[in-house]
């Protein structure tokens, strides 16, 4: 089946240059009219198109995947040239999808400054905070000291900052949560802690006078506890969900490829 | 005892427990206590994988973390990547999830390790750069790494053009892969890639994801896990045993916070539930 | 697993399950009627929207932080969404949906405005509702935050994927004193919602929650073949079981043994 392959390579060569700059702009045209069109058609026309599109993007890892490949080290079939290709047209469309975002921020946080609406300063502070992090990236670049700065010390810090508030609220929750109402409780507590003790130097601290293995008393020490708590008992619960969702994933996947759902996403508007 | 005082055991206002937190957690970080660490298997099995690894083949250092998992994140990191080079292995730095600035910090971590070990870029080792889709670039890099990435990410120069990259043409290639993660990425990794390469999966996720991982140990899918910051702190501890550290560091001083603060939990549990219990038996009394 | 062909044991268990699931899916469009349990959690959500329009406090609704191309979670955390929107409509509650990811944006603004158009209301819908506030971790969970503080929202439905934020989301909701329902595909994230949260939906559940509120028979034939495949991997674990043990036990060697080694 190398005749796809070379079909392709050969109707779209790669562009260098000016050619290539010309490719992209003459695609741009084409998608933004194509998305006018699919605009102008009916609603069931429309379904349609979208119906068929969600299928045919589903349809090419499903098949790349399930049809027989040759064997190890190779392992390939005839669709896998095209994966690195596919996964590069798909990093593109999530690209795009970043300017949607640019736009809610600004209409959202636009509005709040021309209305005066109350705490618009918080959306001075977001749209100059936008624009000069964009400026520093695209007028100085990543290696200019402005840009370093605000990313290194500002963002960095400001991200680690919000990290580490979950110390905060998790000291509050589990506080407030491990309350012995009922003997599921009493168990999930006591594991709790047991686990928590495990893991730390000073609860290890307690049972090192036991052998660390090589003996039944080393069943006994609080890190030899903790972990078969984790590899025993957490393990297999984790399984038994992730099993569960597996499925449920596997079903919402075929239920979308398939576009089986009725009344959700883009449906209601079409009927 | 004061009845009072029980029932206010109910109910800390969670400013003083934020204060609290605040103190035992510096005074920890200021006056370390010095305890054993205790190697948890899984610590010493990603160590052994490492160790085990050939030297003439590259090790893949998968970064998933942003500026915000750093105080976990950037020590496993910073573990994993001094043991390669103690054992002059090749690096090849990938870097993915939900923020770019994955590449930097990996880029500025090796950077300074490799003054350290010697190592050139280039040559010992390489960025590859970030990338959006994880799932896709894997599967893309299971066939043909230069293909995918084409550029390192530093120079912005052809990657096969790289010494770095002699004889690596796709992941089937590689020794050893080790991914610092704050996310679930590693499914992306066990479920595409994992039984085409004949590499080990390591990995280092942050402690709140690590148990959710056991189960990947357990099938032998993942091959070793770093655990949080204290995962960490343990290899750190293996690499002063082996001798490629001559004293442990920053990772195993953090220990002693994080210990205070699990310890200060502890006591909160403790009080709140003798302030219900002091109120239940008030209640029943009438 | 790169292709089928690699564990072809494994991939003919996926395109059995698949074929179960399309099979219910088929019964119960053509009339077939299912059972499906209670799950407390999604009973709290009428409670949770009267409660809301008591107070005349917003909604609001988080649909996790992964991308379309990355999870199937937030789709179906938009699912949940637009019952929830269509329920609001009734009473002409305030929502406020936050993103994380531009393209989820643009498809949770087509399901709200959708819903509101299904429940008879699409005066009701105000385009800020839905908004777009970081791609950043960190940066959309101080957003969100704000955005609870501010609005001192009565309700809090945080259903898709969530990662370390889940806690800040939950811990301010319970500052405010939201009712909260939550339900992740994130295992490592469920200790911190029960913690938090009024009510937190578990594991498979999260799935079964448009199955649940809507009763559309795709979605409930779709459920009931999620637990025929679950039935069936069970069994699949118990027999893989004896037949590891029996030769750990330095047993036999059987055909039936091998068939089962995959």
């Amino acid at each position: 089946m190398d005749w796809l392959q070379r079909l392709l390579s050969r109707l779209f060569p790669p562009l260098h240059g000016t050619g290539f700059y010309i490719a992209i702009i003459v695609c741009l045209i084409l998608f933004v009219a194509l998305f006018f069109v699919i605009q102008l058609l009916p609603p069931k026309a429309r379904k349609m198109i979208i119906v068929g599109a969600t299928f045919f993007a589903g349809l090419f890892y499903a098949a790349e995947f399930f049809l027989p490949a040759s064997p190890k080290p190779k392992d390939e079939n005839f669709l896998t040239f095209a994966v690195p290709t596919v996964a590069n047209f798909q990093n593109v469309l999530t690209a795009f999808t970043l300017g949607l975002g640019i736009y809610s921020l600004v209409r959202v946080h636009g509005s709040n400054v021309l209305k005066q609406k109350p705490n618009w300063e918080n959306s001075v502070v977001l749209l100059g905070g936008m624009i000069v992090m964009a400026v520093a990236g695209l007028g100085w670049g990543e290696k200019s000291l402005f840009y370093r700065s605000l990313f290194r010390d500002v963002l960095a810090n400001f991200d680690g900052a919000m990290f580490a508030i979950l110390a905060f609220f998790i000291i509050s929750a589990a506080y407030r949560a491990f309350r012995i109402r009922s003997a599921e409780a009493t168990l999930l507590m006591v594991s709790a802690l047991v686990v928590m003790l495990g893991q730390i130097p000073i609860g290890q601290f307690i049972t090192s006078g036991l052998p660390e293995n090589g003996s039944y008393l080393s069943l006994l020490r609080l890190d030899n506890i903790s972990n078969w708590l984790l590899t025993t008992v957490n393990a297999p619960a984790t399984r038994a969900i992730s099993f569960g969702l597996g499925i449920g994933a596997l079903a919402i996947g075929l239920r979308l490829w398939l576009s089986l759902e009725r009344g959700a996403y883009f449906e209601a508007k079409a009927e | 005892m004061d009845k009072s005082l029980a029932f206010r055991m109910q109910n800390i206002d969670r400013r003083i427990l934020y204060i609290v937190l605040l103190a035992i957690v510096v005074i920890g970080l200021i006056f370390p206590i010095p305890l054993p660490l205790a190697i948890s298997p899984q610590a010493q099995k990603f160590f052994d994988a490492v160790e085990k690894a050939p030297t003439n083949k590259a090790a893949i250092v998968s970064v998933v973390w942003s500026a915000s998992t750093q105080g976990e994140n950037r020590p496993q990191t910073e573990v994993f990547i001094r043991h390669l080079m103690s054992r002059r292995i090749r690096i090849l730095i990938m870097a993915f999830g939900g923020d770019a600035q994955s590449v930097t910090l990996a880029q500025e971590i090796t950077g300074d390790l490799a003054k350290e070990y010697n190592y050139e870029y280039g040559k010992d080792w390489i960025s590859l750069g970030y990338r959006l889709d994880q799932t896709g670039t894997l599967k893309g890099a299971l066939l043909d790494i230069v293909q995918v990435y084409k550029t390192d990410s530093k120079e912005r120069r052809p990657l096969g053009e790289w010494p770095v990259m002699a004889g690596v043409k796709s992941l089937k290639d590689i020794g050893v892969v080790g991914e610092i993660s704050a996310s679930g990425a590693y499914k992306n990794w066990i479920g595409l890639v994992g039984s085409a390469m004949s590499a080990p999966l390591c990995y280092g996720p942050t402690s709140v994801m690590a148990p959710e991982l056991y189960t990947y140990l357990d099938s032998g899918q993942i091959a070793g896990m770093m655990f949080g910051i204290k995962g960490a702190a343990e290899y750190e501890a293996l690499l002063v045993k082996s001798g490629v550290l001559k004293k442990a560091g920053f990772t195993t001083r953090a220990i002693t916070p994080i210990s205070l603060a699990l310890v200060l939990l502890f006591v909160l549990i403790g009080l709140g539930n003798w302030g219900m219990y002091a109120a239940r038996k008030a209640e029943a009394k009438g | 697993m790169s292709h089928a062909s690699v564990r072809w044991e494994s991939s003919l268990l996926v395109a059995l399950w698949a074929a179960i699931i399309l099979v219910t899916v088929v019964m119960s469009q053509r009339g077939k009627k299912y059972y499906i349990r209670r799950i407390p959690g999604l009973n709290a959500i009428d409670e949770a929207l009267g409660r809301a329009t008591e107070m005349g406090r917003p909604i609001l609704m988080v649909p996790g932080l992964t991308d379309i191309n990355e999870s199937v979670a937030p789709l179906q955390a938009l699912s949940i969404f637009s019952y929830i929107v269509k329920a609001s409509a009734k009473f002409g509650n305030r929502i406020l949906l936050p993103c994380a990811k531009p393209a989820i944006y643009t498809v949770a603004q087509e399901v709200v405005r959708d819903s509101y158009a299904a429940a008879g209301r699409p005066e009701l819908y105000a385009p800020d509702s839905v908004r777009f506030i970081s791609d950043r971790q960190f940066a959309f969970a101080a957003g969100v935050s704000g955005l609870i503080y501010r609005e001192q929202v009565a309700a809090s439905f945080l259903f898709g994927d969530f990662y370390a934020e889940s806690l800040i989301f939950a811990e301010t909701g319970q500052q405010v004193g939201a009712i909260q329902v939550a339900g992740t595909v994130q295992t490592t994230q469920i200790p911190f919602f029960i913690a938090s949260c009024d009510y937190t939906i578990i594991g498979d559940e999260f799935y079964a929650a448009t199955a649940y509120i809507s009763r559309d028979p795709t979605l409930l034939g779709s459920l009931v073949g999620q637990d025929i495949s679950k039935i069936l991997a069970l069994v699949i674990i118990v027999i893989g079981t004896i037949c590891m043990t029996i030769p750990a036990l330095g047993g036999v060697n059987s055909f039936f043994v091998q068939w089962f080694k995959f």
